[in-house]
């Protein structure tokens, strides 16, 4: 009853003519993010930041928050839909989360029925987002109110889990991964002390008392630092273009799909929850999972349909969980969602267990908003891909500067100054070289973003404490915590010294 | 497969970070007004860490023994050339203006990337940075450098 209520609020908002339209663009520009193949979503929702931030500069703090939050989710879970696009037509994953969808969907097109493959992949997505927005409505709250009951003690340790989870599976190797994301905490902590107000490490530079700003590093390290990699890697050949055909499955391909889709649905629902797996894991796991238990696994491979169905599924069912622990808790679970993260942060709307209860609005609008931008997503993806697959066709030498472009008007527009240019720019080369020699982005960004909350939560569990340490591991709510923390990190090393092939999610 | 030279390198660098916030975080006015634990504390422990682990890396690449990343033989060129770009359109960004520095810019890269068409060049770069003055700073009264002082000079004059 009580989700009810909540749900009418958030429609009452989401369906606002301008959120409307906030939804639609967000939506718009996800889908195009999804196809266009040098950019991901982490990059997409990063750069629209600046531009939304203008867009709703006109609205009250807190419509001006749903508004935007609502368009950058739409960018998020919108990009899931377009990147099964490229992934039939051309066999190159618009995001990560559809490299498995090349596998099944290529074939596909190559037989033909590249308009019943994209078909699936958008019937799939729109059902699994629809489960993924109930269970998100339905669980949300009540695990925000379990997160309510922890002191300082608890959450700095259920910050460190987050923090464990992404690092864990962010890259081939884990020392690497764990620098990144300390020099990430490190970075959060220039500037000015927010308990003591002293100066930490600006030796007098006044526009270092701001500190390094997580848009700045975020847009330099994704969205530039993938224009530089991009850069190395465009080939200028024209790509062939299969014919897409009748965007229409047959009545055979809903009967083999419905099953796999129910079940991409839950298992990416579940995936999509546990910090560090997110969606590109979600859709390995699913397509294995099909391909076990078809009767039929040869076709795997050669363009059964089954296999587009489950994981494109999945990865959207995956999407809505990793919204869970992001509003619930404020731990976000991906790369994208930390950028989501630091955007509810540049509108004072801290995501987590107090979100439901001080700014209602803000979260129920957001929810019920999703539903909308399905809908919109489901049209956008059945009857105007051909328009869409026009897109594929922008070659990468107009595209790549344009981004490049984006960036320093964005930042700019949000910062005001170059010295946040030359500091982007920066954050682009390092991060391209470092990337390159598997030194993970996302944990640096992630670290920034969870860096003064991890700080507050230590300085006020120890405060609490006298300065006792050992409180962290003798109140059992953190020790289990903390146990779980270690282990994320810990049994991948493992796996790996007995020659496991541990499954790396690299989402960009 | 891994590059040890990068790798022993980027270890350095980190562990240098690491004792850098260190060090540094001693000079922190330490006041521990309003907490036990003063601004400092945090930054130490972490730097710390940082330390260990860039020692780890650097202990990784130095006794690794398996085959070593095949040097690509990638356009770096023109990575380079890019990024000098940026370096010179973020310089001149406020004193030509938005504008003008965002048409040069993209001009050269567009011309970087292909050398060829230098009309669809010119067009696509003046109506990028056109359309988006004109969007952000007319229409919706942000705040992009405008153009410089000599050139509104001239046209106020004429």
């Amino acid at each position: 009853m009580d989700t009810f209520h909540y749900l009418a609020i958030g429609f009452s908002q989401a369906l606002q003519w301008h959120n409307i339209l906030f939804c639609f663009i967000g939506v718009f520009i996800g889908t195009a993010v999804g196809v266009l193949p040098g950019i991901g979503p982490s990059s997409g929702t990063a750069l629209l930041i600046p531009i939304t931030a203008t867009l709703t500069s006109m609205l009250k703090p807190e419509d001006a928050a749903t508004s935007a939050i609502i368009m950058l989710a739409g960018v998020f879970y919108g990009a899931m839909y377009g990147g099964s696009t490229t992934s039939v037509l051309i066999n190159t994953p618009g995001e990560s989360a559809s490299v498995v969808t090349c596998l099944d969907g290529y074939q596909m097109a190559r037989k033909g029925r590249a308009g019943a493959a994209l078909a699936i992949a958008a019937i799939g997505s729109f059902i699994a987002g629809l489960f993924a927005l109930i269970m998100l409505a339905i669980l949300a709250k009540p695990l925000a109110e379990v997160a309510l009951k922890f002191g300082p003690t608890e959450y700095f340790s259920l910050v460190v889990l987050g923090l464990a989870a992404i690092t864990g599976l962010a890259g081939k190797s884990m020392p690497k991964a764990l620098i990144m994301l300390v020099t990430g905490l490190l970075l959060a902590t220039v500037g000015i002390d927010q308990v003591s107000g002293a100066e930490r490490f600006a030796f007098g530079i006044p526009i270092l008392y701001s500190g390094f700003d997580f848009i700045t590093i975020a847009v330099g390290m994704f969205a530039l630092g993938e224009v530089f990699k991009s850069i190395l890697d465009a080939d200028n050949g024209a790509q062939e273009f299969p014919k897409i055909g009748r965007v229409l499955p047959t009545r055979d391909d809903l009967r083999r799909s419905w099953k796999p889709i129910a079940r991409g649905s839950v298992l990416g629902f579940f995936t999509g929850i546990l910090p560090g797996a997110g969606a590109t894991l979600s859709s390995f796991l699913s397509y294995t999972l099909e391909k076990r238990l078809s009767k039929h696994p040869e076709e795997f491979g050669k363009g059964a349909i089954e296999g587009v169905a489950g994981p494109e599924s999945a990865n959207n069912a995956a999407a809505g969980g990793a919204l869970i622990p992001l509003l619930a808790l404020g731990i976000p679970s991906s790369a994208t969602t930390s950028v989501l993260m630091g955007a509810f942060m540049m509108y004072n709307v801290a995501p987590g267990p107090l979100l439901f209860e001080k700014h209602p609005v803000v979260a129920w609008g957001v929810i019920a908003s999703m539903f909308l931008g399905n809908l919109m997503l489901l049209i956008l993806n059945m009857p105007l891909v051909k328009l869409f697959a026009k897109l594929v066709e922008v070659p990468s030498k107009i595209l790549l500067p344009i981004i490049v472009g984006i960036c320093i008007f964005g930042i700019y527009a949000v910062q005001g100054n170059t010295f946040n240019l030359f500091i982007m720019l920066l954050f682009g080369v390092a991060g391209f070289f470092l990337v390159a020699n598997d030194f993970p982005a996302a944990p640096l960004v992630l670290g920034r973003i969870l860096g003064p909350m991890l700080e507050n939560n230590f300085r006020r569990a120890l405060t609490g404490s006298n300065g006792d340490y050992s409180i962290f591991v003798t109140r059992p709510v953190s020790a289990a915590l903390l146990v779980v923390a270690l282990l994320w990190i810990f049994v991948p090393v493992i796996l790996k010294k007995r020659g496991k092939r541990v499954i790396v999610s690299e989402e960009k | 497969m891994i590059n040890k030279r990068f790798d022993v390198l980027a270890g350095a660098i980190f562990l240098v970070i690491g004792a850098f916030f260190v060090i540094a975080s001693r000079g922190i006015t330490s006041s521990s007004y309003g907490s036990n634990v003063g601004p400092a504390v945090f930054p130490t422990l972490l730097g710390i860490i940082l330390m260990g682990l860039s020692a780890i890396v650097i202990y990784g690449a130095i006794t690794f023994k398996g085959a070593e990343k095949p040097k690509s033989g990638r356009d770096y060129k023109r990575l380079a050339a890019l990024i000098a770009a940026i370096i010179v359109y973020i310089a001149l960004f406020e004193p030509l203006g938005y504008v003008i520095s965002t048409f040069l810019f993209l001009t050269f890269v567009f011309q970087l990337m292909e050398r060829k068409k230098l009309g669809k060049s010119l067009l696509i770069a003046a109506v990028f940075s056109g359309v988006v003055y004109l969007l952000y700073v007319v229409l919706l009264q942000g705040n992009l450098p405008p153009f410089p002082e000599f050139l509104t000079n001239l046209f106020a004059r004429g």
